[in-house]
Formats: structure tokens, sequence, C-alpha cells
């Protein structure tokens, strides 16, 4: 959890968190495996289950988007076991749908539109006519109410960690749109008390962006695979800056299509140093295979802590890559 | 020398290109375009910082560009086109050509004869996975090709959608211009001049076409069918599937992944399955949506702006783009009626 003063400080985050993606019908594997995740997850119920049991097999964390279904098979979850929710904000794929029918502006507003009048006057605003003046006027002025808006879903389960989506992530990065980035962490710390962390396909960019920005936010989750799959720009250059970073990483997309098996995806990644990974699990069976593959690949190990790798000079601390040096002064502070 | 880029309409396209050409090394958005006066302070505050235009004619009398990415609804393709050509600016412009088959011919004419860099979005082909099925069929592995059945899948327009892509003055169609161009530029990619058109469709819900089964005849022999709707669930991304038939094998193809199969070994190929995934062939350095054209995306914007450096043509010009707007007219004209020769 981050201090008052809004600087991280030391932190851990689970080996495993759970991906929404095959909730959502979108999976690295077939287009048939993500219809038929599509309709079993129709039913909250079907999502539960298998949160549940990830979760009772050690599977630490979710990583959900604002989805309604997902959001009730969540709470039912919840009732059976103890839950760490790590938003993925915002649902970026609504809002490219909607700007699609209605423009940039006009998605912007259809999203506001869900808000009650209690919660508009929560965050100052009049109304839609106040909405409207804010949104032709300036993003900035909007980022923090479109963060209300999404954490508006997500209240109750008391995020620790706040993620924002890739795609915002990454477009904000090659606008040189360092406000959105500040901005983003600011709110979520200050307004929810919660660590702000950046899901990202082009980690490469990003990381020197934060560097030249000097924008203190600690987690990034970026895809690392053996295949390289979306590593930008290159496996290489990702796999030398992750050498050189203090940031936490989550890795991402550590199955490509089935191409490599979960056991050598844990192995690179440990060979890596990395702790924590997102991992796609769509039925309740397939739990146990995956926390298998952890500890037979392994990020980690039984007894929760990471073999480091040589030459690692303990930066890695206890479950992934060390805090950055801003949240380590603050920490021998 | 870095290439100065205009962006022309600020749409999702354009917001998308406006980010991937502000990633390469070698360009930048010098300008923006868009009718709505109202959006000047917005893409200001999204780092786009760059002078706002109200019309392309005053973005081009003010500011030096090499060249123009045109992210408008269709209609306005052309206009914005002669605007750029009379400058001798570079033209991007995202698919499809234009509106009508008049309008796509008359962009051809304004650039065939000049050395201005052209080049239209049908991104599928800046895939590598693409690039390589396309060699793998055309290579003879599969020996001769009978037939290719294909799919085009969104979950888009439920009920009366809103919208200037569901208008046939401001787009010039329904899911057919608008989507299924990917998929019949990919078509003519693979196998050629296509000679014949049958088609059948019609609206559920829009005041354009929400629906269509194809037929299409090439040159080569080769008969394509094509089912495509904009109204089926499950499809979040616009999903694209090509089954082709041949006499050693099949090849079956997504934006994802492929899988062959031969009845015998075959170059390089044995017999039985080889599959392939998108991961094998991806270099792209930026990836702005990995969810739908992330590499192609990425790929056909750094080419175009090679292109604008070095005067060379890039992988889908305009010519290419008046063949797919041929074949649209050509189903167009067939929903209406019968068989279509081209």
């Amino acid at each position: 959890m981050s201090d008052s003063n809004g600087m991280g400080s030391r932190q851990s985050w689970p080996e495993l968190i759970l991906s929404a993606r095959p909730f959502l019908g979108a999976t690295s594997r077939s287009k048939e495996t993500a219809l038929d995740y599509l309709v079993q997850f129709s039913r909250p119920e079907n999502s539960a289950a298998v949160v549940t049991a990830a979760v009772r097999q050690g599977v630490g964390a979710i990583a959900p988007m604002n989805d309604t279904t997902l959001l009730q098979a969540l709470d039912l979850a919840r009732a059976g076991c103890r839950l760490q929710v790590c938003p993925i904000i915002p649902n970026a794929l609504g809002y490219v749908r909607d700007a699609t029918d209605h423009g940039m502006i006009g998605a912007g507003l259809k999203h506001l539109r869900r808000l009650s009048l209690g919660e508009m006057l929560g965050i100052g605003l009049r109304g839609l006519t106040d909405l409207r003046r804010i949104m032709v006027r300036d993003f900035r002025a909007l980022l923090p109410i479109l963060i209300d808006v999404e954490m508006a879903a997500f209240k109750r389960f008391q995020p620790r960690l706040v993620l924002l989506h890739g795609q915002v992530t990454d477009i904000a990065v090659a606008l040189g749109n360092k406000e959105a980035l500040r901005i983003f962490a600011d709110v979520v710390r200050r307004r929810f008390g919660a660590e702000p962390g950046l899901v990202t396909n082009n980690f490469g960019a990003l990381l020197k962006s934060l560097g030249q920005w000097r924008i203190d936010i600690d987690v990034i989750v970026a895809p690392f695979n053996p295949k390289g799959f979306l590593m930008k720009p290159t496996k290489q250059v990702c796999e030398a800056l992750l050498k050189e970073t203090d940031k936490y990483i989550i890795a991402d997309r550590i199955e490509t299509a089935g191409a490599d098996s979960l056991k050598d995806a844990f192995q690179y990644l440990r060979g890596l140093g990395i702790a924590s990974a997102m991992v796609e699990i769509g039925a309740a069976a397939d739990v146990d295979s995956v926390v298998a593959s952890r500890h037979n690949g392994g990020t980690g190990t039984s007894g929760g802590g990471l073999h480091l790798p040589q030459g690692s000079g303990g930066r890695v601390q206890s479950a992934g890559r060390g805090p950055s040096t801003e949240s380590a002064r603050a920490s021998e502070g | 020398m870095s290439t100065r880029v205009a962006i022309a309409g600020l749409g999702k396209m354009g917001l998308m290109h406006s980010a991937i050409v502000s990633a390469s090394p070698d360009a930048q958005v010098v300008a923006v375009v868009d009718p709505q006066p109202q959006l000047a302070h917005y893409v200001k505050s999204l780092g786009l910082d760059a002078p706002f235009y109200t019309s392309v004619e005053q973005m081009l009398e003010r500011t030096e560009v090499d060249a123009v990415f045109v992210c408008t609804p269709g209609a306005a393709h052309l206009p914005t086109a002669q605007a750029c050509v009379q400058r001798g600016v570079h033209v991007f412009v995202e698919k499809p050509l234009a509106d009508t088959l008049d309008n796509a011919r008359r962009m051809y004419d304004l650039v065939k004869d000049t050395t201005i860099v052209h080049a239209v979005g049908y991104m599928k082909s800046h895939y590598p996975l693409y690039q390589k099925m396309r060699a793998l069929a055309q290579g003879g592995t599969l020996g001769r090709i009978h037939q290719c059945h294909c799919t085009v899948y969104l979950s888009q327009v439920f009920r009366s959608p809103k919208g200037w892509v569901y208008s046939k003055d401001q787009s010039g169609g329904g899911i057919i211009i608008n989507s299924t161009c990917h998929l019949l530029f990919l078509l003519q990619w693979f196998f050629g001049h296509v000679t014949g058109v049958f088609a059948r469709g019609g609206s559920i819900h829009s005041e354009v076409e929400d629906v269509a089964t194809i037929i299409l005849e090439f040159e080569s022999g080769v008969v394509a069918s094509i089912d495509t709707s904009w109204g089926v669930p499950g499809y979040t991304v616009e999903h694209t599937q090509m089954l082709i038939v041949a006499e050693g094998g099949s090849l079956e193809i997504t934006d994802d992944r492929a899988r062959l199969f031969l009845s015998r070994d075959a170059g390089e190929y044995q017999q039985g399955w080889t599959p392939f995934h998108r991961s094998d062939f991806d270099k792209a350095p930026v990836d702005l949506s990995s969810d739908y054209g992330g590499e192609g995306y990425c790929n056909e914007d750094f080419e175009f702006i090679r292109c604008c450096a070095t005067g060379a043509e890039p992988l889908v010009s305009w010519r290419d783009g008046l063949k797919v707007q041929e074949i649209i007219e050509a189903i167009y004209r067939s929903l209406g009626g019968g068989y279509v020769r081209l």
C-alpha cells in the first residue's frame, strides 16, 4: 500500500494473478476456445467456480475489467474465498466500440452518463452540462472523472493495485502524454489508497518514458514469454531492460497460443527473475495443472519465496523484482 | 530528415495513426485536422501537441507537410486527396480507397502519373502471418487451389446504429465496404483477378447492409465464398477466417494463426498438420492494439513513412485499392440483381 505521501512503499504482489481475458471471451488460445469461454462464462456462477478454485489452489489475485457479469462472478466468489482484486481500467474495448458509433467525445459521454446524480455531485459535477463542458475542453480534466466512473464498480473490493489498460498506457506513451500517467497514479493513490500499475505491450518505450518523465509508478505488467511475442521493441531489448530496471514486473501473455508449454514459460520467467505472472485459466479443472506448472517450471516455490537468479544482486525482493529507487529511498528514510 | 505528417480526421483511427507516427523515429505529427473545432483542446490534452485546423486546405496553406494520413469518413477521401495531391503531398488513406467506385477511379487518376507516394490502409497485408501464408498458397505447396471458404464476423450492430459508418452517403455502404473489404483485398492478393461476383444480403438494423453472402470467381479458377455480418455475437473484434481447399491439402488462416494440412510432403513441409502463429513472424517494434491489427498498423505506417523518404511504392497502393473497390462495386450491383462479370 502506498504511504500518505503518495510514494510507493516496498510491496510484493501475488505470484499468480488470474487474467480476466477468458471470462470476457478473449484468450490467447483459439477463436473456438474463446467462443466456448464466452458461452460458459455468460453465467457468473461458472466464472465464480473457476475463480474460487484458483484462489483455493494459491492463485493470489484476479485482474478484472469493468464487466457486469464478471463483477457478479467476483461477488459470488468473494463469498467463498479471500479474493484480491486488481482492476484493469478502463474497459478499453468498450470505449473503442462506442467510439465507432459516437465518436471520441460521444463515447466518453456515454460512459459518464452511467454516473448517478449523487456520484456526479461527489466528484464536483452539477450534471451532464458540466460533463460535456469538461469532455470537450480537456482530457486531463476528464481523466480523474473517468477513473472515478470505472472505480465505482470496484470500490467494494478495496483493491490494493489498480492497473491502467495497456492500450491507454501505450497510446499515452506514444503521444508523449506524461500528464495522463501522472494523473492516473495520483488519483489512484490519493482517492483510492491503492498502488498504481501500468499494463503495456511496449515495455521498452514505457520504461524509457517513465525514466525521462520521472513518474513514480513501480508496477508494470508486460508480455514476457519464451517466443518474445509482444515483447517490444524486441525480446532482446526487453530482457536487457529487465536486468536494469528496479520496477516490479508482472509477466503477461506468458503462453503464446499453446506454442510454449506453461512449464517452459515459468522456467523462462524464473530465469529472468520475474516472480509474478498473469495466467489464463478457463476451467476449474485446469487450475491444478497451471499451479503445478508454476511449481515445476517455477516463478516461485511452494514456500512462497523466490529463487533468485545468479547475479541478481539481491535486487529481487521477496516475490518480484524490486521497488523503485524512489520507493527504496522512502523506505530507508 | 524526419517525415512531417498531418493527420486528417481525429476519430479512433486518426488517433491510432497519430500515436504510431509519433512512435516512429523517422516521422513526426506536425498538424492535425478535424472539422469539429471543439476537438482542438481535447486532442492537445491527449498529447497531440500539433497545430489544429478545421480544414485540410487551411492546414496545407499554413503548415509544411510531407504526408497526410486521411482518416475521415470515406466520402471525404476524394476532396482531401485532391487538396493534398495539388500540393505534391504524399497521401495515406484509410480503407476503403473511397466511398464509390467512381470516386476511387478519380483518386487513382490524381496520382497515377505522378511521383506522389500513395497507400491505402488494407493493413492485413502488413501482417507477417498473412504474407507468409500468401507465399505458401502461391508457391505451389498446396497444389492446385480450388476453393476458399471465408467468414468475416463482428459483434457491432444489434439495433439501429448511429454514426457515419452506417450512412451510405458518408461511408459508401455497410459491412462489405467497411469491414469485409479487408478480406476482399486479401482474396485478390492471394488469388489474383476476380472475374465474376454473385451476392445476396441486406439490412437487419441499419440503412446499409448488415449481412451478406458472396461468391467470387477468379481468373485462376479459384472460387471463394464469403459469409459476413456485423451482427454476430461473440466477436468483440472483427474476426476473419479463410479456409483454402486445394488438391494437396488445406490451409486455414485467421489473423492470429494458421493451420496447414498436406496429404503428402511438399517442399519444406511434411505430410500432416503444421501450425503457425503470428508470434512466429511478428517483428514490429511497436504494438498499440494487440487485440486487433497491432503489428499490421505499425508495419503499414512505418512502411509508408519509409516510402515517403525514398519514393518507393508502398505494398498497397491506390491502384490496389481501386481493384478492391471494383469488387465492392460489383458485389453491391449483384446484391440488387444477379451475377456480375468484371
